[in-house]
């Protein structure tokens, strides 16, 4: 009962006209910066974060979680078209994603994103409804020695992301590691691998990072053989799911939302992590897991769904808790401050129109992305269209300015570009670049968190043992170690994974 | 002879002329670098005091933020822009008093080498807090007798080395003689499910982020580092109170490249000075958890060179700096 009037009161909030129309312009602003490569919610919001001072604090809200979660819908756009994740939850997307646009099912490829979006933020809103308070506890039963431990676990899930040999998956792995070690060390404030040069003490930006080795790459191996150039005119391909489509999605997409609802709870990289999980977890369900990597339609709905769940659910510890989980949450947290209001445990009972508006409005505001981004599906598509001469630079020249655009730094678009030359040589290596990605996100919060860990326990290592959930998770990581290094398992991963 | 004379004559309106024809301050629109991302207290200030600026002064101040190196990037593209007093810095007490010290001889700037103090604008006050379910003390006091009856048995977290929140649990240590833990996070937000979860069981943070978490119970501030109370709360005693001489708070101001003339500098601070004075000015830092703060350049120097002090005595005797 409580739950119907909560949401009754929310939706009379979020309904309103005025709430409505920021709803929308951050819904469309959110795609528009999405689909532009590079330019993420972060920079944009940040841009736009002086204009919500005029606002009432709950449109201010409303818009720039519409800015928020229509960049995740929107770079999912470009992950798919152009093989250019602007999103580092969009990186999975690009696999199979591009691989569709590639075989002519663009259209089906963006249909399912923006389907399977939907009915996550559908579902984790009234997940959100039902459960914000109690979930939130969850988030602070992840210690760092818990953390250590999930990463371990993300790790070895992502050598299931690679198609083709282990080895080379491994060795993918283990270099994303160490360019995640780039910087100055959170420690001792030592620069590492710096070679002196300031600009790269906070490290190697993902999204320059993603986009030369994805975008950038991509386009050299596209510019070295025009004719192989895939996504064509004659190619763009029915835009709809067929009955056949709806039938393979049905599960990952639910799979996806429970995944991504979970572990976006987790303050730092939980929604990012669930987009890779899911992707590993679709691998393992398939039943016929070669398709992946070319083109499976279940390794876009998962991680679509997964990565949607995963953004409105790390609300969760920022409206509960006061803990903003990502940088974008940081930048609202900022932003109810200066309008006096201070997300804690006592937001719910103290402001709750703006805590039910805002609940209600993300799912008008998934339903507002729906609307706008099934026709915008026929557009997108047509982009491909465009002769390669005249796409190619306007993509750099986005891109380069997307990057440039996150820190006003110039050397973080030299990084694209060289990241881009290093692209095209895993490919020419025939290596993946996924698992080096995930090596890159995972690798700080591995080193960091164990470390914390060691330094919380005074240097008692058997204390990962005694806490009964590092525990589980560093067993279920040893378990699935396990599966993959046993001969007779390890044959038929050869079989699966070779081509 | 006339020749030499008219030759110096015409130097000197060659010379003189453009100074005669040049505008007063400002003809152009003026940068103001924030050497974090968007959306921090640092940047929310620079946008207000630009605006503001903009308004008196009749041209467009515009913020840039240059995250990075914790600062480091923004600072040093102003200290390396032309000293004209068309670029700016808000900068905080770790890019001006710690940094240059932390980071040793090799580091890009010194900041009274190579900057001039416009103003001071504001203080963000650390609370000395600590979750109450892990340690028994309610008053600072019994905080000092419990940590030198558990020696390095509590661990501090903080925002990162060389933060202000960092250097506070430092000072602490040093003056107070109790040993703890130091365990850096990736700024305040990383850290605080850690200290509400009880992983660390103290801190020292800012106002804003930690006011929320002590108001449910779920953490207990014990003090506020400033060396007066504070508007906040009158009632919460300074730390200075018991451990006498301590402060350890963050603050921000306007800086501009050393060679800037003092003309430019003396009018920006007059202006800026100004506006944090204004009631809509303290009303608005205020509810961003920081007092408003204006003082002359020469004020400024001051304190930046005491803190520098200050801070360099903590990180040397601390052990703190790399290497």
């Amino acid at each position: 009962m409580d739950l119907f009037s909560n949401l009754a009161l929310g939706l009379s909030t979020s309904l309103s006209v005025t709430n409505l129309f920021y709803c929308f312009i951050g819904a469309l602003f959110g795609t528009l910066i999405g689909v532009l490569p590079g330019l993420g919610p972060v920079a944009t919001i940040a841009m736009l974060l002086p204009i919500t001072f005029g606002l009432e604090p709950v449109s201010a809200l409303i818009m720039l979680a519409g800015i928020y979660y229509g960049a995740q819908y929107g770079g999912s756009t470009t992950a798919i078209l152009i093989n250019l994740p602007g999103e580092s939850t969009s990186v999975v997307t690009a696999i199979d994603g591009y691989q569709m646009a590639r075989k002519g099912r663009a259209g089906t490829a963006l249909a399912t994103a923006a389907l399977g979006s939907f009915f996550a933020g559908t579902v984790t809103t009234l997940f959100i409804a039902l459960f914000a308070p109690p979930l939130a506890n969850l988030a602070l039963q992840f210690g760092p020695p818990e953390y250590f431990a999930l990463m371990v676990l993300g790790l070895i899930a992502s050598i299931t992301l690679a198609s083709g040999s282990l080895l080379k998956a491994l060795a993918m792995i283990i270099l994303g590691l160490l360019l995640g070690l780039v910087g100055r060390d959170v420690y001792t404030t030592e620069a590492r691998f710096t070679f002196g040069l300031e600009n790269l003490s906070d490290g190697l930006q993902f999204v320059a990072l993603a986009m030369g080795i994805y975008g950038i790459g991509e386009i050299v191996r596209n510019l070295e053989n025009p004719e192989q150039r895939s996504v064509g005119v004659a190619k763009v391909g029915s835009l709809m799911l067929s009955r056949e489509d709806f039938r393979r999605i049905a599960a990952p997409v639910l799979r996806g939302t429970g995944l991504g609802s979970l572990l976006g709870i987790l303050p730092g990289g939980g929604a990012l992590l669930s987009s890779f999980a899911s992707y590993a977890v679709e691998k393992k369900f398939a039943k016929n897991p070669k398709e992946f990597g070319q083109g499976a339609i279940e390794g876009v709905a998962g991680p679509e769904s997964a990565n949607n769940a995963g953004a409105q659910s790390s609300f969760i510890p920022m409206l509960t808790l006061g803990i903003p989980s990502n940088p974008v949450m940081a930048l609202m947290v900022g932003a109810l401050i200066v309008h006096g209001i201070t997300p804690g445990p006592a937001f719910i009972n103290e402001k709750p129109d703006l805590f039910w508006g805002l609940i209600a409005s993300m799912w008008v505001g998934n339903l507002m992305l729906v609307i706008l981004n099934l026709p915008l599906i026929g557009i997108w598509v047509r982009l491909l269209t465009v002769p390669y001469n005249y796409l190619f630079p306007a993509i750099v020249v986005f891109s380069a300015i997307g990057v440039f655009s996150v820190n006003n730094a110039g050397a973080d678009v030299l990084v694209m570009a060289g990241m881009g030359v290093f692209g095209y040589l895993l490919y020419k290596l025939n290596c993946e670049p996924a698992p080096l990605l995930l090596g890159f996100i995972l690798g700080p919060m591995l080193e960091e968190n164990l470390r914390r860990s060691m330094l919380l326990f005074r240097g008692d290592a058997t204390q990962f043992l005694t806490r009964p959930l590092t525990a589980s998770l560093l067993a279920i990581a040893v378990v699935s170690l396990l599966v993959v290094l046993l001969p007779g398992m390890s044959r038929k991963r050869e079989v699966v994974f070779k081509e | 002879m006339v020749f030499k004379t008219i030759a110096a004559a015409c130097l000197s309106l060659a010379l003189g002329a453009p100074a005669l024809a040049q505008p007063a301050y400002p003809s152009k629109p003026v940068t103001i670098v924030v050497p974090f991302t968007a959306g921090g207290t640092a940047d929310i200030i620079a946008r207000l005091a630009a605006e503001h600026l903009h308004k008196k002064l009749g041209q467009p101040f515009v913020v840039e933020n240059i995250g990075g190196g914790g600062g480091v990037s923004g600072v040093e593209k102003v200290v390396k822009s032309a000293p004209d007093g068309y670029t700016l810095v808000l900068a905080s007490t770790s890019n001006l008093a710690v940094h240059p010290t932390l980071y040793g001889a090799k580091f890009p700037y010194q900041t009274l080498r190579d900057l001039k103090p416009i103003t001071q604008v504001s203080v963000v006050p650390n609370v000395l807090v600590i979750n109450p379910s892990k340690i028994p003390a309610r008053t600072v006091p019994d905080l000092i007798t419990y940590l030198k009856a558990n020696p390095d048995k509590v661990s501090f977290g903080s925002a990162g080395v060389g933060t202000t929140q960092h250097l506070a649990g430092e000072l602490f240590m040093q003056r107070t003689g109790v040993k703890m833990v130091h365990i850096p996070y990736r700024g305040s937000s990383a850290m605080l499910p850690d200290l509400l979860s009880g992983s660390v069981e103290l801190a020292f943070d800012n106002v804003p982020l930690l006011l929320p978490q002590v108001k449910s119970g779920k953490l207990l501030a014990l003090a506020v580092a400033t060396p007066e109370r504070e508007a906040f709360d009158k009632d919460m005693p300074t730390v200075a109170e018991f451990v006498p001489g301590f402060e350890a708070t963050a603050w921000h101001g306007f800086l501009a490249p050393a060679a800037t003339p003092d003309a430019v500098v003396e009018k920006l601070s007059t202006e800026i000075q100004a506006f944090m004075k204004a009631p809509e000015t303290v009303k608005k830092m205020q509810e961003l958890g920081m007092t408003p703060i204006s003082t002359t350049p020469a004020q400024f120097t001051d304190l930046i060179k005491s803190m520098t002090v200050q801070w360099k005595e903590v990180i040397e005797k601390g052990n703190i700096k790399p290497q």
